[in-house]
Order: C-alpha cells, then structure tokens, then sequence
C-alpha cells in the first residue's frame, strides 16, 4: 500500500494524525543531528535522499537552513527539540513506572527495582504476566497525548529507531512503525476498562513511587559520594587517582543535585490530575 | 591529446622525472583520476548550490499551498458569516479581500509548481552530470588498477628477460662445447690407450705361441687368435 494511503488511515482514526506524524518522524531526525552529531548532506546523500520530503517541510517552517551542501538546525528547531527532550526526560522519570502495574494487586514492578542485583533478575520479574502497561490510560487521563507517550517508549524500549541500521531512513519514512503505534493507542486498556477512580488512586500510588525510586537513587549516590570522598583523603600521593576521584565527586554531586531538584520539580504531581504544562506545548507548528 | 597537454600531464605527475620515464602508465593514470576527482569535487560543489535553490523553492511552494489553505479557512468563515446573515459593508469588504488573496494564493502555487519543476530538471541535469563523472572516475579507477598490474607484468617481465639478455650465454654455452669436445678428446684418447694395450696383448700372445715348441699348440694358438 502506498504511504498516502496509509497516513490517510492514520487521519482517519482518533488518535495519530498526519502532523503528528511529521512531528515524530523529525525528532528522529533533529535526535540524528543533535545528539548524534550526524551531517545530512542536499547532495550525494545516498539513503538519506529519501528524507528529502521531511527536510522541505522543516525548511518551509525555518526548523532547519541550508549551510553549504548541509541541512543546519535554526534556533527554532533547537528549541523544540529542547522542548522534547524536557518532555522526554519526564516521560522516563514519572510515565514509566505505569508501564508494568498489577492490576489486581495494585502493586507497581519498579517499587522492587532496587532489589535485585543483577538485570537478569530485574527483567524475569518484570516480565511477569501479571503486570499490566497503563501508560495510556493514564496518559488520557492526564489530558496528554497518548502516542506521544507510545512514541517515547519506542525510543526508549528496544531501540525502535535504530539509525545506525541500513534501511533506516526508508523505516521512518515508511508508515509501518506508525501504524504500529496507533495501533497500540487504539487496542490499550482504556479509563474505562480500569475505572476512573482506581486510576486515579493509581496514579497517586505511582507519584509516591517515583518519589521512593528518586529519593532512594539520592541515597545511593549519597553512600557513593561518601566512599569517594574517603577514598580521595587516602590518594594523598597519587595525583592521577585525585584527579580521577576528583572528577567523579563532582559528577555524583551533580547527579544527587539533579534529583533533589527534581523532588521539588515533581512535587506537584501529588495531585493526580496534575500534568506539566509542557506537554500541552506542540513541538512543530506545521 | 597534444604534446604540450601530455607534457603538462606528465609534469602534475611527477614533475622532477625525464619526459622519457615520465610515461609512467600507473603515475598517469593516477593523475588522470586525482583530475577527474577534482573535476567531481566542483560538479558537487555546483549542484550543492543549484540543490540548496532547488530546495528553497520546493520549501516555498509548501509555503505557498499553506497559503491557500489558510486562505481558504478565511474566504470559508467570512462565507460562513454572510450565509449567517452578516450582510455589513464591512463583512463584504472583507469577504472580497479573502477571495483576492485565496486567488492571489493559487496563483502563487501556480508560479512556485513551475519554478520547481525548472528546478527540479536543472537539478536532474547537475546529477547526471555527476554520475557521469563518478562513473568515469570508477571505471577510470578500474582501468588504472588493471594498467597498474599490467605494468608491473611487463616490468618483471622486461626485469628477467634483461637479467637473460645481458648475460652471455654464447660464450657460456661455447665453454660448455669446449669442455664436452674436452671431455670427448678424453674419451678417445683413453679408447686408443685402451686400443694400443689390447694389440700390445695380441702381441705377446704371437710371441708366446712362436716360442711355445708344440706345433699342435702353436696353431690351435693361432687359431684361437684369427677367431677374435
């Protein structure tokens, strides 16, 4: 079927339209050269030419110059892209923990994250049956986009935009992956399906552990910084190991300042209804 | 190609060589793909710029049909208004104003859909260009690959049949002959010794019998003698 056609399928139904298409599809793209430092050439571009629609409509809205024989991000398009990485940065920290809930038991996996030692046994629990994903519900129930959220987990989970394979461009160009993302916003358990009332003491149980997963990685860190500082009073000869030290007690301070603010910056996700208001923002204005 | 054009050629090449051994198969061909490679360089660097054009006006023809569908939604709601009932001067005025700038609109798209598709076949023609040239660097690459194996054929080829040339195997093949007629005058002269020491038996055999006193002895000596 033609990419036409398809997006005229994704216009049709409720939840992911042409746009909103366009807007994921050059995340992608503003990720490749932002933070992967990657240069699109206008010429020579080999698999790259078949992205050259998407970099006429970033041109057209001044998301993107032409520097050269380069396409450059303009302020503007740094700003969204900014924009989405703040979105992103608290998709994983407060939308991700919703995605493995027991319904029954009213108990979230990541409450036990710290339990285990190893990944291996991290993952066999998590993968147990009876943990549900309620992201989109909650995610509706926040008044947020729900393939916004289904787009992030893409990112996040199992490398979904894998860029450094060959025939990437052609997978983002191609309508596949986002028919497989409306899909899973059409066939997600709904607020209905939950009940408005146990989603929301859902979600308020979610914001208390979030808080317990920050306060405790503020912890850890913590007893890091603390093991580090003992372990710099004991390198008084070795220059080398003070410096390295040294370094590392400023990232793990970073870091712990990082969360403490972060505490106070979700702090008003106490109330369940509550939904920061970058998420109303569009990315790219088409 | 003139002598001048191969002289200068040859002097890109390397310039502190004889004209001679400047003919250097493998050297020339290398130059003529470095030329070829440079050439390729400002044929990109030409339809870098015609492309960067070519994709400002596809950029301001998605522009321009944005337009009209902005104008559009205007036209459609002042419609919207006077179907209503809105029958003011000034709800008229506008309505003309959005009709004019709906058709001023399209025939924007008109004017941007023919700059692009100039656009798009000088853009074609530039990549043509330098696919030719591409082209005529791989293959010019496969043929230098192909005279460089071949030059050093011929040149290991040329080393050996030098090292035979220069060497005189006449006068090797001559000692040989005169050692073998050597070895042959050897030879003969040891068969005549051999020869002189048999008649030198023969001899004595004669004596023998002449001295031996029994006539039956003398002549079945002679007789064993005439049979050899």
């Amino acid at each position: 079927m033609l990419l036409w056609q398809h997006l005229g399928q994704i216009e049709k139904n409720n939840f992911m339209n042409i746009n909103e298409v366009k807007t994921y599809k050059a995340i992608i793209l503003f990720n490749e050269m932002m933070n992967n430092g990657r240069k699109f050439k206008t010429v020579m571009n080999g698999d790259d030419k078949i992205l050259e629609p998407l970099f006429i409509d970033l041109l057209a809205k001044n998301y993107l110059v032409i520097n050269g024989d380069s396409y450059n991000t303009t302020e503007e398009g740094e700003k969204v892209f900014y924009n989405f990485m703040k979105k992103y940065k608290e998709y994983l920290k407060i939308y991700d923990i919703y995605s493995l809930v027991d319904l029954d038991k009213g108990e979230f996996a990541f409450e036990k994250f710290y339990d285990f030692t190893t990944d291996a046994q991290w993952d066999a629990y998590k993968n147990d049956q009876r943990f549900f994903d309620v992201r989109i519900p909650v995610a509706k129930f926040k008044k947020m986009n729900p393939s916004e959220i289904v787009f992030m987990s893409f990112i996040n989970e199992n490398n979904r935009f894998d860029t450094s394979s060959t025939g990437w461009q052609f997978d983002l160009m191609a309508d596949n992956i986002w028919m497989e993302i409306d899909d899973i916003c059409r066939s997600a358990i709904m607020i209905e399906d939950i009940g408005e009332d146990v989603l929301k003491n859902m979600i308020k149980r979610g914001t208390e552990v979030m808080m317990e997963l920050m306060k405790k990685e503020i912890e850890i860190n913590k007893q890091k910084l603390e093991e580090a500082k003992k372990e710099y009073m004991c390198l008084a000869d070795d220059d080398e190991g003070m410096s390295q030290t040294d370094e590392y007690i400023v990232e793990t301070t970073t870091i712990i300042e990082e969360y403490e603010e972060d505490l106070v910056y979700y702090d008003p996700y106490w109330d369940p209804w509550y939904c920061s208001p970058i998420w109303y923002v569009p990315l790219f204005i088409w | 190609m003139g002598l001048f054009d191969r002289i200068g050629r040859i002097f890109n090449a390397k310039a502190n060589t004889v004209v001679n051994k400047m003919e250097n198969p493998t050297e020339m061909s290398q130059q003529i793909i470095r030329e070829l490679e440079e050439k390729f360089k400002q044929a990109v660097d030409a339809e870098a710029q015609v492309k960067a054009i070519n994709l400002k006006n596809n950029a301001d023809l998605v522009k321009a049909k944005q337009d009209v569908i902005e104008w559009e939604k205007r036209l459609n709601g002042i419609l919207d208004k006077i179907d209503a009932g809105d029958n003011s001067p000034e709800t008229a005025n506008l309505s003309h104003t959005a009709a004019d700038k709906y058709n001023e609109a399209v025939a924007n798209v008109a004017k941007r859909e023919q700059i692009v598709a100039t656009s798009n076949e000088q853009v074609k023609t530039m990549e043509d260009n330098v696919n030719h040239i591409k082209e005529a660097i791989e293959s010019a690459i496969d043929k230098s690959k192909n005279i460089e194996a071949r030059q050093k054929v011929a040149e290991a080829s040329e080393t050996i049949n030098k090292a035979m040339s220069s060497t005189n195997t006449d006068g090797l093949l001559g000692t040989l002959d005169r050692m073998e007629e050597k070895v042959a005058a050897t030879e003969y002269r040891a068969e005549a010794y051999a020869g002189s020491a048999a008649n030198s038996s023969a001899a004595s055999k004669i004596d023998a019998i002449i001295n031996n006193t029994s006539t039956d002895a003398t002549l079945a000596a002679f007789r064993a003698n005439r049979k050899k």
